[in-house]
């Protein structure tokens, strides 16, 4: 254990982080109290996410991530595992088949974790590649490695996790140093052809991985009100946000007392739209202190990359950087209306274990990396 | 890695952060700092509803007090439409009340959601009044039924089932038409509103006002707190003047003499009507229609059978069903046949052409004037009251002759006969006077279309023959020859033109004997009889009391209003009375039924015969009984006016009835204690029987 290293620990980030999952567990608090008999039933579970997540978070500091590198196969490969054990046993909510159960265990979803363990794996397989990355070839194998878990989510289909997984593969590649134009040209390329087969579906019927109303739930968000029910379909949620969050107003109507929340008008308040309930009843000032919060823990984050020792550390925490961003922007974007409802968590505020678990360990490993780095004055 | 361009790419990427998160921060400022009062408005109306509170409607009793329409707290079921899981809901309710509501179905529940889709925001009524045992096992699967309400509400009932129903009428749903016509938030889409009879009439003082709930609710529609409630406040209670021993009894002996004519042949008696009327305030004491209408059976939908019942389908009048729904008391009319007797002979002696006593007519069974109307029977030398009595014909065509057609249109228009008496109840017939003109216009208008038709042929015809003319010479032929069968044709149609229009006598022979055209409303009859009973005064007939509210205070009460004094003098009126008051007498045509009766309760009467000018009907055997009858004769009370279709005669049929009314009125005999005499029998058997 290099103890003594915790003394180059980024006090703010984890400040920050602090706040954030503190100001979670209130806001939790308010929008599950009635939910069931315990009115801490649900902060306690989500506690009990936070201590365990801790406990890993410490026993990960004290570990060199370099180390982790030996294991990038076995992590790729229980993560493809658990992915393809998903698929074929896990039990629908709301339109995916993401949770398992085992046993006495509470249902976890294992997306969650895949993803940390994807990018650890992601970031060694990129630094060994390193040398390729200029080439349309070495791109491909990347992205070839990246394709085969990504395949298994959109088949669930979970089509935000999917999402973020581009979101961080191309900050890896780009920060890894991969040519740009290369990459950018088939992002581009990509949402043409996507751009062509949704028009073709709609115009000639032809073949896409989605259903009809899972498509009809994507878009719902452009006009809520026009989802055919008159705004009591796929619209709901999104109508029911932004009546929460735009009545908030400045300074929001306190603390349990959100006629949105408490009288259960917004659907999801306590898992995906909790931001919402920080909306409407923290208001604006509430709201837009949360944007900052997150944007100073990502700031925080890009700079503990930027002076990792190694490219390996980098990549690492870009990678997770970019997962959270990702999160962060999907899921504020769709609380108000910016963003298809797509049901990925708010990072350290929604409830849910196995999120909570994942994204602390997740702040375990850039904290790893975070004191094995250079001290260096940007 | 501490490239310079390294460094670009993570000054790039934080850039980015900054970008997407200063996106999310610009959206959240229009939101909730521009937009910020829109949204607020849409919380509210999100969790507050507006739910209206029925009211108790107005009861209705009878002249002595007794209930004839009250409310009873049922309850009733709703369906909150706006939830998201409907289909699963409907199901499940549909499963539930299957038991006890077969006709409910997944289809009819969501026929009636579809019907309201403007007005989800209320609650849909599925059932009202339902058995207690349903209410439990609805409770018992609340998680699964969300939006499914059970409320107590106030429910019309009538204890005394068919009794008065025609009277009362009915409350029904309410309808677009009315909805969109009355003011705002007197009714809601779900109200039930008077439809027939003094519910209608008075439905103003009835109905009551809603009160209303300010509730904050739930997503799922379930209040959470109360904010506002405003109490209904109740309806007006309102007295009839129905005398209920009276009605009892009518409705009894109704029922009663229908059931031996149809046993002794006469299966077409189905349908009967009558009134009792207070001659000196124009009260009605008791009015009944049959076949039977129980408003009970209207506050929900009615059943197919019932429909059926009350309203047949058929192109034809089928007088085996003749169907329910009308008060056939005020809403039909008959011919009044010989029951029109006594205006004939007011209007001889009025006109001075007649003595009552000394003048004797001779009856050889037929009029000796064409076209020659048979008599009932061959009566001799009669005078007044002696043709009263026997209702001879002869005589009264010759009566009408002398006093001439003038004269009896003017008494019988004076009567209130072929004109609506103005009676607080809804749908009330006009019925037919035949005057001068009303044969004028109506023939006019059949000749003239038929003429029209037969020009047109003839144009045609030459047309048509014109054209296939070879040459000039044919040409001028036909020409001539239409010209001479349109004058031929021309000429026709003036004489049939001035024969058909005109008045001739035997129209008046026909009015004298109350045949023909004439046609008037049981309500009419009897109105017409109270004013020979009252001395000549035509009261405006009325079956509503007082209205008092709630509290007791009395509102409004009705007084007697007369509609007009009948221009004819005290003797004529005297002497018709006489001869009205032979017809119970030996020898009169209704002495049978009133032979019993003490001397102080002499009852003067007319009976009749009426064709019922149906088609179909045969016109030797099918014949209408109307009978109108008052008492006592010397210090008038009551007047009865009634009609038994197919009844053959008013003695015979309608006669009962009044009978009956009369024996009960005066207490010459307690029908009402040996009504009930015979239920308590009838009980005592059926328990006996089930131990």
């Amino acid at each position: 254990m290099e103890l003594k290293r915790l003394k180059f620990i980024d006090r703010s980030f984890i400040f920050v982080w602090f706040i954030l999952v503190i100001l979670g567990l209130i806001v939790l608090f308010s929008a599950s109290n009635t939910m069931s008999p315990d009115p801490y039933f649900y902060v306690k579970k989500q506690l009990g996410a936070i201590v365990l997540g801790l406990i890993i978070a410490f026993l990960i500091i004290g570990y060199d991530y370099t180390q982790f590198s030996r294991y990038s196969w076995i992590f790729y490969g229980i993560s493809v595992i658990l992915l393809i054990i998903v698929l074929a046993l896990g039990q629908e909510v709301r339109g995916t088949t993401g949770w398992i159960s085992i046993g006495p265990l509470p249902a976890v979803q294992p997306a969650e974790f895949t993803k940390v363990l994807v990018i650890l794996a992601f970031a060694d397989f990129i630094n060994q590649k390193r040398s390729k990355l200029d080439s349309l070839e070495g791109i491909l194998v990347c992205l070839l490695y990246i394709g085969v878990p990504f395949g298994l989510i959109m088949m669930q289909p979970d089509l935000g996790t999917g999402l973020v997984y581009i979101a961080f593969t191309l900050v890896m590649l780009l920060i890894a140093g991969a040519n740009p134009r290369i990459i950018w040209g088939m992002v581009i390329a990509g949402l043409t052809v996507v751009l062509i087969m949704i028009f073709m579906h709609f115009q000639f019927g032809t073949w896409l991985p989605l259903e009809d109303y899972q498509i009809k739930r994507l878009i719902a968000f452009i006009d809520p009100y026009n989802d055919g029910q008159g705004g009591r379909g796929f619209g709901w949620n999104t109508i029911q946000s932004l009546i929460a969050i735009g009545s908030g107003g400045l300074t929001g109507k306190g603390l349990f007392n959100g006629t949105q929340v408490q009288l259960n008008f917004l659907p999801e308040h306590h898992t995906d739209f909790i931001y919402a309930v920080i909306g409407e009843e923290l208001g604006f000032i509430g709201a837009v202190s949360v944007i900052i919060l997150y944007g100073i823990l990502l700031l925080r984050a890009i700079y503990i990359s930027y002076s990792a020792r190694d490219l390996y550390g980098t990549l690492i925490v870009a990678g997770i950087s970019a997962m959270w961003l990702f999160h962060i922007f999907e899921n504020i974007g769709m609380s108000i209306g910016i963003m298809p409802i797509t049901g990925i968590p708010l990072p350290f505020l929604s409830y849910g274990g196995s999120s909570m678990l994942t994204n602390i360990v997740a702040v375990g490993i850039v904290l790893s990396v975070n004191i094995r780095g250079k001290k260096i004055v940007f | 890695m501490k490239s310079a361009r390294a460094e670009k790419r993570f000054k790039i990427y934080s850039y980015l952060i900054i970008g997407l998160l200063t996106v999310l921060g610009i959206k959240l400022a229009v939101l909730q700092l521009l937009h910020n009062e829109i949204y607020q408005t849409q919380a509210k109306q999100n969790r507050i509803r507006l739910l209206s509170i029925k009211p108790p409607r107005g009861e209705i009793y009878a002249s002595n007090g007794e209930v004839l329409a009250s409310n009873k707290l049922v309850y009733t079921l709703t369906l909150s439409a706006l939830e998201g899981n409907q289909e699963n809901v409907v199901k499940k309710l549909a499963d539930i009340m299957d038991e006890y509501y077969p006709d409910v179905t997944v289809e009819t529940i969501k026929e009636k959601i579809e019907k309201q889709r403007y007005r989800l925001y209320e609650p849909v009524v599925i059932m009202r009044d339902v058995p207690w045992e349903l209410v439990v096992k609805i409770e018992e699967s609340r998680r699964e039924l969300s939006g499914v309400e059970i409320n107590v509400e106030p429910l019309r009932y009538y204890p005394n089932g068919p009794v008065a129903g025609h009277v009362l009428g009915y409350i029904h749903s309410i309808n677009a038409e009315e909805l969109a016509a009355a003011e705002e938030g007197v009714y809601n889409i779900n109200s039930l509103v008077g439809k027939a009879g003094v519910e209608k009439t008075y439905e103003k003082e009835l109905r009551g006002k809603y009160g209303a709930r300010r509730v904050e609710v739930d997503a799922a529609g379930r209040p959470i707190r109360e904010l506002v409630t405003l109490e209904p406040v109740r309806g007006n209670n309102l007295y009839l003047t129905i005398d209920m021993d009276l009605q009892k009894v009518m409705e009894k002996s109704l029922d009663d003499t229908l059931q031996r004519l149809q046993e002794s042949g006469y299966t077409k008696a189905k349908v009967g009507a009558a009134v009792v009327i207070d001659v000196k305030t124009g009260e009605i004491l008791a009015m009944a229609s049959k076949p039977d209408l129980n408003p009970d059976d209207w506050k929900g939908n009615l059943t197919p059978e019932k429909a059926l019942y009350y309203f047949p389908q058929g192109k034809y009048y089928d007088p085996l069903n003749p169907g329910a729904a009308i008060n056939r008391a005020i809403q039909a009319t008959y011919p009044p046949g010989s029951t029109f007797k006594p205006i004939t002979g007011m209007a001889a002696l009025e006109k001075g052409v007649m003595d009552p006593l000394k003048d004797y007519v001779n009856c050889q069974g037929r009029y000796w004037i064409a076209p020659y109307i048979k008599c009932t029977g061959i009566h001799g030398n009669v005078n007044y009251y002696k043709a009263l009595a026997v209702s001879c014909n002869t005589y009264f065509q010759e009566m009408g002759r002398r006093a001439g057609k003038d004269e009896i249109i003017k008494l019988a228009y004076e009567f209130g006969l072929g004109q609506p008496t103005g009676i607080d109840l809804p749908g009330e017939k006009t019925g037919l006077l035949p005057t001068v003109e009303w044969k004028k216009e109506l023939n006019a208008l059949l000749i003239n279309r038929k003429y029209e038709e037969k020009r047109k042929n003839l144009e045609e015809k030459y047309n048509a023959l014109l054209k296939e003319a070879k040459n000039e010479e044919e040409r001028e032929k036909l020409e001539k020859k239409k010209a001479s069968e349109k004058a031929m044709l021309e000429a026709q149609y003036k004489i049939d033109y001035n024969f058909h229009t005109k008045w001739q006598p035997f129209d008046t022979f026909n009015m004298s004997i109350g045949q023909g055209s004439n046609d008037y409303t049981v309500i009419q009859l009897a109105n017409y009889t109270a004013a020979i009973a009252n001395g000549g005064k035509l009261m405006k007939p009325h079956v509503a009391k007082k209205i008092v509210s709630p509290e007791g205070k009395v509102i409004k009460e009705f007084k007697p209003t007369i509609i007009r004094k009948v221009s004819v003098k005290p003797k004529t009126l005297a002497e018709t009375k006489r001869a009205m008051i032979e017809v119970t007498r030996p020898g009169g045509t209704a002495y049978h039924l009133f032979a019993d009766f003490p001397p102080e309760i002499q009852v003067a009467a007319k009976t009749g015969t009426a064709e019922t000018g149906r088609v179909g009907d045969d016109r030797r055997h099918d014949f209408h009984g109307v009978f109108i009858a008052f008492a006592p004769a010397d210090d008038p009370q009551i007047a009865f006016a009634g009609i038994v279709e197919y009844g053959f005669s008013g003695g015979g049929s309608a006669g009962y009835v009044a009978r009956a009314v009369f024996e009960q009125y005066f207490g010459l005999k307690d029908h009402v204690a040996e009504m009930e005499q015979n239920q308590e029998k009838t009980t005592d058997l059926s328990t006996i029987g089930r131990e």
